[in-house]
């Protein structure tokens, strides 16, 4: 009886093994990450895939200027995603509605009268009036 | 004394204590945010690789190993998913940069849930000022941090066999939430610990071989609760609903202990109060939840039978499986005459189901919407405890033959 029972202990042990093994490789292969990007982890300016290349050309130009805060465009404040990324992207440097310079991907979304500050591929900032 | 208790094995003691370290670390460090400070990681992991000293046990090198990959995982991933970009390390960005944990309270950007709370947030705060910088990697590692105390507790307080099975089931049951920088799988599994503790309270209470003394169980208990009711809004609904089926076990005891114990209990929620609710009141911050005309949208919801047949199909989707493994533990228990270890936990596993069925009828968004992104995540916490307490139930069972046979 007693060398039953620690027999199926044994068994049970190695079930457990093999159940928890097979569970792990599943949960390793479903998870989003790359091994390659280990060697990246600890870069300063690493990106996230959510972050677009518009908002990580707004961060090279609050890192340029001065200001502390920014402004979007009408068009980029009406997409909720762009909102949301360059509020959190951007952060400590604040995104404000209004006596800010204005990120507009093209100087016709803003009102007459605006100054380029500063320019990248997909984004520029204006300081409008 | 500890050595003969089946259910404790007093080998076990420092992975014990070091999960009560780890879990007093996390709120020191927030209150040290609290007042411009941080904790440095570094003694969180030093304090961690004294489980080493356990390296004869298997559960040990299970438990390395695991932590090892998702460390890895973490390291190869970003943070993408909306609620860890947009609340958790958002909060936790604010923390470094203005180095309070009170920075989200100016309510910037309104979408940002800046009632939150930020035990979480304040970690991995800490971890980026370890480093030196904020980058969308590095902070993740809190996740990790944060999982390992609980991880520890189910360490010491199982054996192999039990262990390895509760830890596949994290993995099953938390899926992808446990390391995307949700806050849900972490208090899943903070919860799960709690009620296998409390099943060891009640185990305590009235019997014969639980010789743990009862301060261990309720200061480890009380630190779990601290824990929980900074994780997340709902850690307050779990943190209570645990503690009122807490209470009944002081029935048995005498006067003066009831009255310790009690007071050792009720810190945890003192501690929250101060360090978190207060601040909030203060700076007149208030949740979405229990907004006012709660009880309009409750009837609105009850008379709509399209929204009621879609929550129900959605619990039944997530939970149904959970409930029929909780009916059989419950009757499995009875049946071994070990009901009062399991009765006050399945007691909090239905009351939190069914709050949580109640917040979704009171919901103030679309029930479509906060089902789809919501659901899942919420209902994961009383389906983890099922878990680890069908795991407990039936361990302890066999633990509790074995215990009989060869002492």
């Amino acid at each position: 009886m007693i060398k039953r029972a620690r027999l199926t202990k044994r068994y049970m042990l190695y079930l457990s093994y093999a159940f928890l093994l097979v569970v792990l490789v599943f949960f390793t292969k479903n998870e989003p990450w790359r091994f390659q990007d280990i060697a990246i982890a600890t870069d300063k300016d690493r990106p996230s895939p959510a972050i677009l290349q518009i908002i990580l050309d707004m961060k090279v130009i609050a890192g340029a200027g001065t200001s502390k805060s920014f402004q979007l465009s009408p068009p980029l404040l009406a997409d909720p995603y762009i909102v949301q990324r360059a509020t959190e992207f951007l952060y400590p440097y604040q995104i404000v509605d209004k006596n800010a310079p204005t990120f507009a991907v093209d100087r016709n979304e803003l009102v007459k009268g605006c100054q380029l500050i500063a320019k990248r591929t997909a984004v520029a900032a204006y300081d409008c009036p | 004394m500890i050595a003969h208790n089946p259910l404790f094995s007093s080998k076990f003691d420092v992975l014990w204590g070091v999960a009560a370290f780890l879990l007093a670390f996390n709120l020191l460090n927030t209150l040290a945010w609290a007042f411009g400070f941080y904790l440095h990681p570094v003694a969180y992991c030093v304090a961690a690789s004294l489980i080493l000293l356990e390296w004869r046990k298997s559960n040990m090198w299970v438990l390395f190993a695991t932590i090892s990959v998702f460390v890895v995982i973490t390291l190869g991933s970003s943070i993408a998913v909306w609620d860890a970009r947009s609340i958790w390390f958002f909060h936790a960005k604010r923390i470094f940069f203005e180095a309070t944990l009170y920075a989200q309270l100016d309510k910037y950007p309104g979408w940002s849930h800046s009632d939150y709370p930020t035990l979480f947030p304040a970690l991995a705060a800490s971890v980026a000022r370890a480093f030196g910088y904020w980058n969308e990697t590095l902070p993740k590692l809190a996740v990790v941090l944060l999982l390992t105390p609980a991880l520890l507790f189910f360490a010491s307080a199982f054996r192999t066999a039990s262990f390895n099975f509760l830890l596949a089931g994290v993995l099953i049951v938390c899926g992808s939430a446990l390391l995307n920088g949700n806050v849900d799988a972490i208090l899943a599994l903070y919860c799960a610990a709690a009620s296998v503790l409390l099943a060891k309270i009640y185990y305590k209470a009235l019997d014969r071989v639980e010789n743990t003394p009862g301060w261990y169980l309720n200061a480890m208990f009380a630190l779990f609760l601290a824990n929980i009711l900074l994780l997340k809004n709902e850690g307050l609904l779990a943190a209570l609903m645990l503690w009122v089926c807490w209470l009944p076990h002081l029935y048995s005891r005498p006067a003066k202990s009831a009255i310790s114990q009690l007071a050792i209990l009720s810190l945890p929620f003192i501690f929250y109060f101060f360090v978190w609710k207060l601040p909030l009141i203060n700076n007149q911050v208030t949740g979405d939840t229990f907004l006012p005309g709660m009880q309009a949208r409750l009837f609105a919801t009850l008379s709509n039978a399209d929204d009621l047949i879609e929550l129900t199909a959605t619990f039944a989707r997530i939970c149904g499986f959970y409930i029929a493994c909780l009916a059989l533990i419950v009757a499995f228990s009875i049946r071994q005459k070990m009901a009062i270890r399991v009765i006050p936990i399945a007691v909090f596993i239905c009351g939190y189901w069914a709050a949580l069925f109640v917040i979704y009828l009171m919901s103030p968004h679309g029930l479509t919407w906060i089902l789809a992104t919501s659901a899942d995540r919420t209902w994961m916490v009383p389906n983890l405890c099922v878990v680890a307490l069908g795991i407990y139930a039936l361990g302890s069972q066999r633990l509790e033959i074995n215990h009989t046979k060869f002492a």
